[in-house]
C-alpha cells in the first residue's frame, strides 16, 4: 500500500489549522491532486429498512441515502453552516425572514431540473406530513415558506427561531423530488427503495441481505466530481466478521458501532489505518439510564441519586466502551450550548450512595428491580451486567432481563420496565431533542424516546415553555441553567456518558471526515489513493 | 395401482404437514411480544399515535387473531404470500431473491457431507473388519467434528483462512465491486462458498460417517454376505452389490429427516459469513416482527423438507423393493 | 440374557470410560464451584483483562469487567450440565407420555400424534428455539423448553415402536386383561425393554442441548443471569485476537463436554447392541 501523501486531516485540526477544513470544502484542489476512480466499500449495519432518509431516519438509511439525496446546507466541523443545494442565504435584520438562493443547473438523476418548487414541496408538504414533531415545531414558528423568483426560497417566521438552519442542515432533511412524490402515499412511495436525488451518486442496485450499490453520477452538477466510480455498502450482520472484513481491507471504513468496542484499539493500531473522532460534531450522543419513576422505590429522588452515585462511570467508559465516550456532566451534553458548567456532579462514591439510601429511609431490596436490556450489541449487555453488580452493595436486587429489539421497543414504549439504558442524539438546542424525555405532555406510550420515565414536574414544564419564548441570550441561558439544575436533582434520567464516535478508515481513503455529519455526507470529494479494481 | 394410492396418501399427508406448519408457526409467532407497527414507526423516527394506528390497520393487525389466520390461509391458497410492510415489497419476491443463496449453501453442504460421509463410513467399517487403525481415526474424528460448536468453528475458520492466510474471502457470496464473467465469475463464487459450506458440513459429515459405518457393519453381518462369500464372490462385488445397497437405506432416510436441521445450521453459518440466505432473512424477520416473511420462510422450508422426504422415500423404494407397494415404511 | 454384561461391555471400552470419567469429574467440579472459586462468577473481582498466570488468585485471568475466568468456566459447567440434564429429562417425560399414549391407544390418536412429531422433526429447530426464547424471554427454562420441544419426537417414536412390538407379542393385551394400568405397562414392560436405545437417544439430546444453548447465547439469546460457556464466548468475541484464551477456553470446554457425552452415548450403543447380538464382533 502506498504511503500517505499528506498528513491526515485530524492532525491538521489539532494544530489549530481548522480553517483549512472550510477551504477544502469546495475546491478539492487544495491538496495534492486527488485520483479519480475506484470503488469505496462501506458497511451498512444494520441493513436499512428504506433508502430514503427523508422518510426514515434510520442510521443506515442516512448513511446510504446521504450520497444520493442532498439537503440545502450542511455544517462544517466548527458547526458553521456551509452551502449544498442552497448556494447562499441571508437573514433579515429582524431575524424573521431567511432567504435561500439555490444552485443553478442542478438536475435530478432522472433528468428533470431541480427548482425552487422541489424545496417548497419538501418543506410545505413533505416533512410536515412524514414527521409530526417537525410539523408541530414548524407550525409553531414558521408563518409561510414561499418563492418570489426562480431558484429562490424564503422562510417567513412568526417569531425568531434560532435552530432553523440547524434543523435544515442536520442531514435529516434532504430536498425531495416533487415530481415523484407529489400526490403519492409518501411512506409507500416506490422511490423510497430506489431513491432519485441530486447527489454525486446514483442508486444502482439493492440486493437485500448482501449489498447496496451506488454508481457515479456522470451528470453531477459540480464539474469534475465525484472522484469515485461508485460506492458499495455491504451487509455484514456479525461484528467479528465486520472487523475481519475491515482488517482485510475488503471494506475501507468502520463507523463507530460497526466493530465491537473492545476490538477498536487493536484495529486502530493496524498499519495503514487511521482512527479519528472527527466528523460527528453535530451529533452529540448522550447515553443514559432511563428510570421508571412510577415504580417504588425508584419514585424517590434520593434513591435515583444514589443509583447514579454508585455507578463508576469512568470504569464504564474505559472498560466497557473502551474509551468511546466521556463521563457526562449533566442532562444536557456538555459540548452543546446552554449546558451549565457549574452544575453539581455525581462523582462515583459508594459511601455517599449508601448514605443517600439511608437518608431516603426506603428499603430498596424490598422488590426486585428489572433492568431491561435491549439488543444493542455486546457493550450494552456488559453495561447491564455491570449495573446489576454495582447496585448490589446498595441493597438492590436487580434482575437483568434481555429481550430482542422488538420486545425492548414495545416494553419501553409501554412503560413496562424499571431501568433501561437508552441514548439520544442531542442536536443543538435541548428543546429540540432532550425536552421530549422530560415534558409531561410527552408521557406517551408511543416510543421509547418519549417521556417513558413518567417524570411529571410542573415547574420543569413551566421552564420548558418559558425557554421557547425567550430569545437567545443570557436570559435564555439563565432559564436553561435553572432547568438543567432541576432535572439534575430530580434525575428521572441518569446521564451516563457522552458518546464519542471513533471512525476507523484505511489511509488510502481521503476527504472522508470533512463536516459535522461527515459519514452521512454525499462523498463528492472522497477519493482513493490506490483505487480498488 | 397400489403404489399410486400409496403415493397419493403420502402427498396428502405432506400437504397436511405443510398446513400444520403454517397454522402452528402463525400462532407461535403471534405469541411473541413486540409490535411490528411500533417498531417500524420507531425505525422511521416517528412517534405519532395516528400513524402507528394506521399502520396497524394496514397490516390487518387490528383484527381478531383467528380472522387474521383465516385471511392468511386464504391468501396462501391463492399462492399469495402477502406483503412485507417493513421491506415494502412482496414476501414472495424477498424469498425468491434469497432462495438461490440458501440452496447453493445447503445443497453443496449436503452433497459434500453425504458423499464424503458415506465414503469415509464405508472405509471405516471395512477397516474395522480388518482391525485396522484407520477405523479409530475416522470414528473418533467424527465424534470430534460432531462436538465442535458450528459458530465457534466458523469464527476460527475466518480468522485462519481469511485474515491470517488471506486465501479466502471473509463475507458474502460474491465480489460485488468487481465485474466478473465466465470462469472468473464461477471461481469467485466457489471461493466465497468454500468456508460457509465447510462450516455447515462438519456436523453432518460426522453424522453420515457414523451412520454409514454402523449400517455397513450391520449389513456385513447379514446372512447373505456369508452366503455370497461362500459362493466365492469377490469382496468388492459383495461390498458394492449387496452391502452398500442395504447400508444406504438408513442413510437416505436420515438425509430426508435432517434437512430441517441443515436449515438450522445454515442460520448460524449465514450470520457469521454474511451469507444472504433464507435463514438470515427469517432471523431478521423475527427481529422485525415481519410476520409475513417469517411465515413465508417456514412455508418454503417445510415445502423443501416435505418434497425432499418424498424424494428420499422413492429412493428407499428403489434401494429396497421389499418396502414396495403395501408397506408403510415408517 | 445376562443383565450385567452390557454394563461391563460399556466399561470395557476405553473411550467411553474416559468420557464417563470426564463427565463425572465435570459434574463434581460444577457442584463444587462455590468452594473452588472465590464467590460469584459475575463479581468484578480484580483488574480487568488480566492474562492467564498473571495473578495467583485468578490464574486463568479475568475478562473485560474483571470477572474471574476460572470461576466462569466452573459455573459454566453448572449451566451447561444443568441445561443438558433438564432438557433430557423434559424430553424423556414428554416423549414417554406421548409415545405411550400413541402406542397404547393407537388409531387416529396415534396418527395425529405421529404427524405432530413429524412436524417438529421437519421444522428448523434452531429457528423454532429462537422464536420460543423470544416469546418467553431468555432464561434457562425457556431454553430447556425450546430444546425439549424439538427433541421429544425421537423418544416418542422409540416408546411407541416398543409398544407396537409388545402389542404384537400380545404382552399389552395380556397386561390389559390382567388389569394393568398403562402407566404400569410403561414402567414394567416398555422402559426396561427400550432402556438401551432410550439412553443412547438421551445422550444425543444432551449433546444437542449443550450445543443449542451455546448457539442461542451466541445469537444473544442466552439467559442473562446464567454464566454459561456460550455466554463467555459471545462476551469475549470482540477480543478474540488479543485475548484469544477468553473465547478459546469456553469453546474447548463445550467441545470436550459434548465429546464426552457422545463417547458415552456411543459406548452405550455398542454395549447394548453387542448384548442383543452376542455373536457380533463389534
Amino acid at each position: 500500500m502506498p504511503a500517505p501523501q499528506h498528513p491526515p486531516r485530524h492532525a491538521l485540526k489539532r494544530l489549530g489549522l481548522a480553517v483549512l477544513t472550510c477551504v477544502a470544502m469546495f475546491g478539492s484542489t487544495v491538496q495534492a491532486a486527488p485520483q479519480d476512480g475506484g470503488i469505496l466499500n462501506l458497511i451498512a449495519q444494520p441493513e436499512p429498512p428504506s433508502l430514503m432518509h427523508g422518510v426514515v431516519t434510520h442510521v443506515s438509511t442516512q448513511y446510504v441515502s446521504g450520497k444520493v439525496l442532498q439537503g440545502l446546507l450542511t455544517f462544517d466541523t466548527d458547526l458553521k453552516p456551509q452551502p449544498v443545494l442552497a448556494k447562499s442565504w441571508s437573514v433579515s435584520p429582524d431575524g424573521l425572514t431567511y432567504t435561500f438562493d439555490l444552485q443553478p443547473g442542478v438536475t435530478w438523476h432522472d433528468g428533470k431540473p431541480f427548482t425552487e418548487q422541489d424545496v417548497l414541496f419538501s418543506f410545505n408538504t413533505f416533512y410536515p406530513e412524514v414527521d409530526k414533531r417537525f410539523g408541530s415545531i414548524f407550525e409553531q414558528f414558521v408563518a409561510a415558506i414561499d418563492s418570489s423568483k426562480p431558484l429562490q426560497v424564503s422562510f417567513h417566521l412568526k417569531k425568531p427561531f434560532a435552530p432553523l438552519l440547524s434543523s435544515l442542515g442536520s442531514g435529516l432533511r434532504p430536498v425531495v423530488p416533487k415530481h415523484l412524490y407529489e400526490g403519492s402515499d409518501l411512506r409507500a412511495n416506490p422511490y423510497n427503495l430506489k431513491p432519485v436525488g441530486t447527489g454525486p451518486f446514483v442508486f444502482q442496485e439493492w440486493k437485500r441481505g448482501a449489498y447496496i450499490k451506488l454508481a457515479k453520477n456522470p451528470h453531477y452538477w459540480k464539474q469534475g466530481l465525484p472522484h469515485l466510480d461508485g460506492v458499495v455498502f455491504h451487509v455484514i450482520p456479525d461484528g467479528s466478521s465486520r472487523s475481519a472484513a475491515f482488517e482485510r481491507n475488503d471494506v475501507q471504513v468502520l463507523r463507530a458501532g460497526d466493530a465491537d468496542y473492545s476490538d477498536l484499539k487493536r484495529l486502530g493500531a493496524l498499519p495503514d489505518v487511521v482512527a479519528s473522532e472527527q466528523g460527528y460534531e453535530l451529533y452529540a450522543g448522550l447515553a443514559f439510564l432511563q428510570i421508571n419513576t412510577r415504580k417504588p422505590p425508584l419514585d424517590n429522588p434520593k434513591v435515583r441519586q444514589a443509583i447514579l452515585t454508585a455507578l463508576n462511570r469512568q470504569f464504564i467508559v474505559d472498560n466497557i466502551f473502551f474509551g468511546a465516550g466521556r463521563v457526562s456532566q449533566g442532562p444536557f451534553v456538555s459540548s452543546t450550548p446552554y449546558h451549565d458548567p457549574q452544575l453539581p456532579q455525581y462523582a462515583y462514591d459508594l459511601k455517599k450512595a449508601k448514605a443517600l439510601i439511608a437518608e431516603s429511609g426506603v428499603d430498596v431490596g424490598a422488590v426486585r428491580i428489572r433492568l431491561l436490556n435491549g439488543e444493542k450489541g455486546g457493550a450494552w449487555e456488559r453495561l447491564a451486567e455491570y449495573t446489576k453488580q454495582a447496585l448490589q452493595p446498595l441493597g438492590f436486587k436487580v434482575q437483568v432481563v434481555t429481550s430482542d429489539a422488538a420486545t425492548w421497543f414495545q416494553r419501553v414504549s409501554d412503560w413496562d420496565f424499571d431501568l433501561t439504558y437508552n441514548f439520544i442524539f442531542q442536536i443543538g438546542d435541548p428543546y429540540l431533542t432532550n425536552a421530549y424525555l422530560y415534558r409531561s405532555d410527552y408521557i406517551l406510550k408511543t416510543s421509547p424516546f418519549a417521556n417513558v420515565s413518567g417524570y411529571n414536574n410542573p415547574e420543569a414544564d413551566r421552564l420548558w415553555n418559558q425557554v421557547v419564548d425567550t430569545a437567545e441570550g443570557p436570559q435564555r441561558q439563565k432559564l436553561y441553567s435553572e432547568l438543567e439544575n432541576l432535572l439534575n436533582q430530580d434525575l428521572p434520567i441518569a446521564p451516563i456518558f457522552e458518546m464519542r464516535y471513533p471512525t476507523l478508515y484505511h489511509k488510502q481513503v481521503h476527504n472522508l471526515l470533512r463536516t459535522a455529519t461527515s459519514l452521512n455526507e454525499d462523498y463528492e470529494s472522497v477519493y482513493l489513493d490506490a483505487p480498488t479494481p | 395401482m397400489n403404489g399410486l394410492v400409496s403415493l397419493g396418501t403420502r402427498l396428502g399427508r405432506a400437504g397436511l404437514m405443510v398446513f400444520g406448519v403454517l397454522v402452528l408457526s402463525f400462532l407461535l409467532i403471534r405469541l411473541a411480544p413486540g409490535d411490528p407497527a411500533l417498531l417500524m414507526a420507531g425505525e422511521a423516527g416517528v412517534d405519532d399515535p395516528v400513524f402507528i394506528a394506521n399502520l396497524r390497520q394496514q397490516m390487518g393487525l387490528d383484527q381478531p387473531l383467528l380472522q387474521q389466520l383465516l385471511l392468511y390461509l386464504g391468501q396462501v391458497a391463492h399462492l399469495d404470500l402477502g406483503y412485507s410492510y417493513r421491506n415494502q415489497t412482496s414476501v414472495w419476491s424477498l424469498l425468491a431473491e434469497r432462495l438461490p443463496a440458501t440452496l447453493s449453501l445447503m445443497g453443496s453442504a449436503f452433497v459434500l457431507s453425504s458423499l464424503l460421509g458415506v465414503t469415509l463410513g464405508v472405509i471405516a467399517a471395512r477397516a474395522r473388519q480388518r482391525r485396522h487403525w484407520l477405523d479409530g481415526v475416522i470414528s473418533q474424528g467424527a465424534l470430534l467434528l460432531y462436538a465442535v460448536p458450528t459458530f465457534w468453528l466458523a469464527m476460527l475458520l475466518i480468522l485462519l483462512f481469511s485474515v491470517h492466510l488471506d486465501w479466502l474471502p471473509a463475507f458474502g457470496m460474491e465480489s460485488v465491486a468487481r465485474d466478473l464473467h465466465g470462469a472468473a465469475w464461477l471461481g469467485d463464487r466457489l471461493k466465497h462458498l468454500l468456508l460457509p459450506c465447510l462450516s455447515l458440513s462438519f456436523l453432518f459429515l460426522a453424522l453420515y460417517i457414523h451412520l454409514t459405518r454402523a449400517a455397513t457393519l450391520e449389513a456385513l453381518q447379514q446372512e447373505y454376505v456369508h452366503t455370497a462369500r461362500a459362493k466365492g464372490l469377490r469382496p468388492r462385488r459383495i461390498l458394492f452389490g449387496h452391502v452398500l445397497r442395504n447400508a444406504l437405506l438408513p442413510v437416505v432416510t436420515f438425509a430426508g429427516l435432517q434437512l430441517g436441521q441443515l436449515a438450522s445450521g445454515a442460520l448460524l453459518v449465514e450470520v457469521v459469513y454474511s451469507w444472504p440466505g433464507i435463514g438470515r432473512l427469517m432471523y431478521d424477520a423475527l427481529a422485525q416482527r415481519d410476520y409475513g416473511v417469517l411465515m413465508g420462510g417456514f412455508l418454503l422450508i417445510s415445502l423443501l423438507v416435505v418434497g425432499f422426504n418424498l424424494l428420499t422415500d422413492l429412493l428407499c423404494r428403489w434401494l429396497d423393493p421389499r418396502i414396495g407397494a403395501g408397506g408403510q415404511g415408517t | 440374557m445376562n443383565v450385567a454384561s452390557p454394563w461391563r461391555r460399556f466399561l470395557a471400552q476405553r473411550s467411553a470410560l474416559l468420557g464417563l470419567i470426564w463427565l463425572l469429574l465435570l459434574g463434581l467440579l460444577a457442584l463444587a464451584a462455590p468452594w473452588l472459586s472465590q464467590g460469584d462468577p459475575w463479581e468484578m473481582a480484580a483488574q480487568p483483562l488480566l492474562g492467564p498466570l498473571q495473578d495467583g488468585n485468578h490464574w486463568l485471568g479475568t475478562d473485560l469487567l474483571g470477572r474471574d475466568l476460572g470461576a466462569g468456566l466452573l459455573y459454566g459447567a453448572r449451566v451447561s450440565l444443568a441445561v443438558a440434564l433438564l432438557a433430557s429429562l423434559a424430553t424423556l417425560l414428554a416423549g414417554l407420555l406421548i409415545g405411550a399414549v400413541a402406542g397404547y391407544f393407537g388409531g387416529w390418536l396415534d396418527g395425529l400424534l405421529m404427524r405432530i412429531a413429524e412436524f417438529f422433526q421437519i421444522i428448523p429447530q434452531l429457528v423454532l428455539a429462537v422464536i420460543l426464547v423470544a416469546i418467553l424471554e431468555p432464561s434457562l427454562y425457556s431454553i430447556v423448553l425450546a430444546i425439549a420441544l424439538v427433541a421429544w419426537p425421537a423418544v416418542a417414536r422409540l416408546v411407541r415402536a416398543e409398544f407396537l412390538s409388545l402389542r404384537q407379542r400380545e404382552f399389552v393385551q395380556a397386561a390389559r386383561v390382567l388389569g394393568q394400568s398403562p402407566l404400569a405397562i410403561v414402567f414394567r414392560q416398555i422402559l426396561p425393554n427400550a432402556l438401551a436405545p432410550l439412553l443412547v437417544t438421551l445422550t444425543f439430546v444432551m449433546a444437542t442441548a449443550i450445543l443449542t444453548e451455546a448457539a442461542l447465547a451466541f445469537l444473544g439469546l442466552g439467559d442473562p443471569e446464567a454464566m454459561s460457556w456460550g455466554y463467555m464466548i459471545n462476551a469475549s468475541r470482540g477480543l478474540l485476537r488479543e485475548a484469544w484464551w477468553m473465547s478459546l477456553l469456553p469453546g474447548l470446554a463445550i467441545l470436550f463436554c459434548v465429546l464426552a457425552v457422545n463417547r458415552v452415548g456411543e459406548g452405550l450403543r455398542v454395549a447394548f447392541d453387542a448384548a442383543r447380538r452376542p455373536g457380533d464382533s463389534l
